[in-house]
């Protein structure tokens, strides 16, 4: 298959930039007479195909719904409202346009539905978030163009999704301790509400087991009380050297624990956290955690929902988006190591 | 955006005393320019430092370099470049020592070669070495080390083996037992492999049971493997054993309830023989499911094809390419692991 000549091999043919190139071809201001004169020779000769470009140009524009329950994105910084952000943004850096809705679930009824899967016009959807199962379902009912689940998932839902990789990258952060001596780790989570904080723990199993190190049950602390349900770790008499934390939320509240006992990070205790999302809160600018990586996530999401409004029966995927460790203080070396 | 301070292409027509449309289609590889003209502006770019930024396909060589301890053989080879057909790239299989040893096999050039594989754990001195020998970027496959920042290539164990599970619930059987592949002679990274479907399984089977009845409150707050949920091939004979009046024979049109799930394809076709002999019909009494990656998807035990998740050797390397490519356009100094997407193949036997 002949290769199709790009702008950018235009660009470099005649050593100037590809928005020059698009602007000279669209017939922009900005470009002079002769660099345009030579531009569009030289696109000639090396055979691009001008009919292709005329064609994208004439292409309707995509419009994708972005739903999202109103829980996760009220006012003020919150997770959730930045991974919108970056998914309009790549959207919109796409030319495709977006249309927010917020479902009230809470106070919504039992009758609540999402208008915006009914309309015929949209694309595709993204949804951002976990939402309530039945709500979900008639989602997927009514959509009449793909939907890809952002940050959540549940097994059965006929759609794709985008997910950071809970399992590895809490791996990463049990290897990053124990890199640098760490041999009595402890885990703080609640696995139980939570399939994302379920699938970190197994990455603890796994860093752990692959050190050979044991995995203490008194070590293995939830952060919220349930028959209450209110945050709460209990922390047992003896500890061990660093913990785990399956988010930097459950981070925060560690070190105010450790506080309370007078217990110093890192000195006494290491503390790793996941998220790389703490704020309102003076441990973040000490916390070094897994960095969620939300404009990748956000970008995926778009490039599959994209790809599936082109080839709608590929076979769903769930793809997993793995990133690294945000590096900053909460972690102590262990002499001797690393 | 206009790159200020490199090479242009203008810059190499001009030293050549050639047009700009001569350069630009010797190095996109378009006709139009002749091998010998090709040849000298694909030498006079590397001399003067242009960056070339494109696919390999467009690189001269295009080699593709296959590296394991022992080496993997001609037909390997063969089936490499068959399968890499549409990646435009010259498979070459040597082993570590052939290309790291200067007096050894490969005497050839490494230049504007694609990368190196390496097939199977090699030791961090190996890998780095053959990071430095190469140039180029080098991909792991199979295997995963912490300590050597290359990028990895693998099947997600993990997320595969929840979504059998997630199959075999969605098919309604009740009872899942896991049965571990024998590890005796596994290398440490292969035995990464198993310890991810292995958690695979038990987490979706510890999140099922949130969902199905036990409240919150009542679930056991963390999974610590007193419980097993995994059995040994031999267990999971002795399982035949001890049930065999448990195992019934189901009346025509009854489903089993139960479904063996293997870690690797060996464990299943070995159970599903030891069925057979016992006179244990699959899936009518009993299902196996299996997990298969790379070479065990094309082997199927005779004339069933198994229920498994399957990586194909395809999915990995075209996997592995686009690493290699994109780690040539951004070569950070992080490595990082890259997951392949497998699929649930639904076969005869579950």
């Amino acid at each position: 298959m002949k290769k199709q000549v790009t702008m950018r091999e235009i660009a470099e043919a005649v050593n100037t930039s590809v928005v020059t190139v698009s602007n000279a071809m669209t017939g922009k201001k900005g470009v002079g007479e002769d660099l345009r004169r030579r531009i569009l020779e030289t696109a000639r000769e090396l055979g691009y195909d001008f009919s292709a470009a005329e064609k994208r140009a004439k292409e309707r524009v995509l419009t994708l719904g972005i739903i999202s329950s109103r829980r996760y994105m009220s006012e003020g910084s919150s997770f959730y409202w930045e991974m919108y952000q970056n998914t309009i943004d790549t959207a919109s850096r796409k030319n495709v346009l977006t249309m927010l809705e917020m479902l009230d679930e809470e106070g919504g009824g039992e009758n609540l539905s999402s208008l915006l899967a009914a309309r015929p016009e949209i694309d595709g959807f993204i949804v951002i978030g976990r939402i309530g199962d039945g709500l979900m379902r008639q989602i997927l009912r009514d959509a009449k163009g793909p939907v890809v689940l952002l940050d959540f998932y549940r097994p059965g839902y006929r759609c794709d999704a985008v997910l950071s990789d809970n399992y590895m990258g809490t791996y990463r952060t049990v290897r990053y301790l124990i890199d640098r001596g760490h041999r009595r780790i402890g885990f703080i989570g609640t696995g139980r509400t939570s399939r994302n904080v379920t699938e970190r723990y197994y990455g603890f199993c796994r860093g752990m087991q692959e050190s050979g190190l044991s995995i203490e049950r008194e070590w293995l602390l939830e952060d919220r009380d349930l028959w209450t349900e209110t945050p709460r770790i209990a922390l047992p008499q003896e500890l061990p050297t660093a913990f785990v934390c399956s988010s930097d939320y459950s981070a925060g509240l560690l070190y105010r624990e450790l506080q309370k006992r007078g217990l110093r990070v890192p000195e006494d205790i290491s503390v790793i956290g996941y998220d790389d999302y703490l704020y309102g809160n003076a441990f973040s600018e000490k916390l070094t955690s897994y960095r969620v990586d939300m404009p990748a996530m956000a970008r995926e999401a778009v490039r599959m929902v994209l790809q599936r409004i082109r080839a709608p029966r590929q076979p769903y995927r769930v793809r997993y988006v793995d990133s690294g460790i945000v590096e900053r203080t909460s972690v102590r070396t262990i002499r001797g190591k690393v | 955006m206009r790159p200020k301070k490199k090479i242009s292409q203008s810059d190499i027509a001009k030293a050549l005393g050639i047009s700009n449309v001569s350069v630009s289609n010797a190095l996109a590889g378009r006709k139009g320019v002749s091998q010998d003209l090709t040849q000298k502006v694909w030498q006079k770019a590397e001399k003067m430092g242009y960056d070339t930024g494109e696919d390999a396909s467009d690189c001269q060589s295009g080699l593709f370099f296959v590296v394991s301890r022992s080496g993997l053989g001609a037909d390997t080879e063969e089936r490499f470049q068959k399968i890499l057909r549409d990646q435009k790239v010259r498979v070459k299989c040597l082993a570590c020592g052939e290309l790291l040893d200067p007096a050894g096999g490969w005497g050839g050039s490494l230049a504007g070669c694609l990368g190196v594989l390496a097939d199977g754990p090699l030791s961090a001195q190996e890998l780095l070495a053959l990071k430095e020998k190469s140039g180029g970027p080098v991909v792991g496959l199979g295997f995963f080390d912490s300590r050597v920042p290359i990028d990895y290539v693998m099947d997600d164990g993990f997320h595969g083996a929840q979504s059998v599970v997630q199959y075999l619930r969605s098919q309604k059987y009740e009872t899942i037992l896991y049965v571990m592949p024998e590890e005796a002679g596994q290398s440490a990274g292969y035995a990464a492999a198993w310890v991810d479907r292995l958690l695979g399984c038990r987490s979706e089977l510890y999140l099922e049971t949130l969902h199905r009845g036990a409240t919150m409150h009542e679930a056991q707050p963390f999974d610590i493997e007193e419980s097993r949920t995994a059995l040994t091939f031999r267990e999971a004979c002795g399982y035949l054993e001890n049930r065999r009046t448990g195992v019934r024979k189901q009346e025509s049109g009854q489903r089993a309830r139960t479904v063996f799930f293997c870690g690797d394809m060996r464990t299943a076709r070995a159970l599903l023989r030891e069925l057979k002999d016992r006179q244990i019909r699959v899936p009518e009494d009993i299902a196996v499911a299996g997990y298969a990656v790379g070479e065990d998807c094309a082997l199927q035990a005779g004339r069933e094809q198994i229920t498994a998740y399957t990586d194909s050797e395809k999915n990995l390397l075209d996997l592995c390419c686009a690493v290699l490519r994109h780690r040539r356009r951004c070569p950070e100094a992080e490595g990082n692991l890259h997951l392949a997407a497998g699929d649930i193949t639904e076969g005869s036997t579950a």
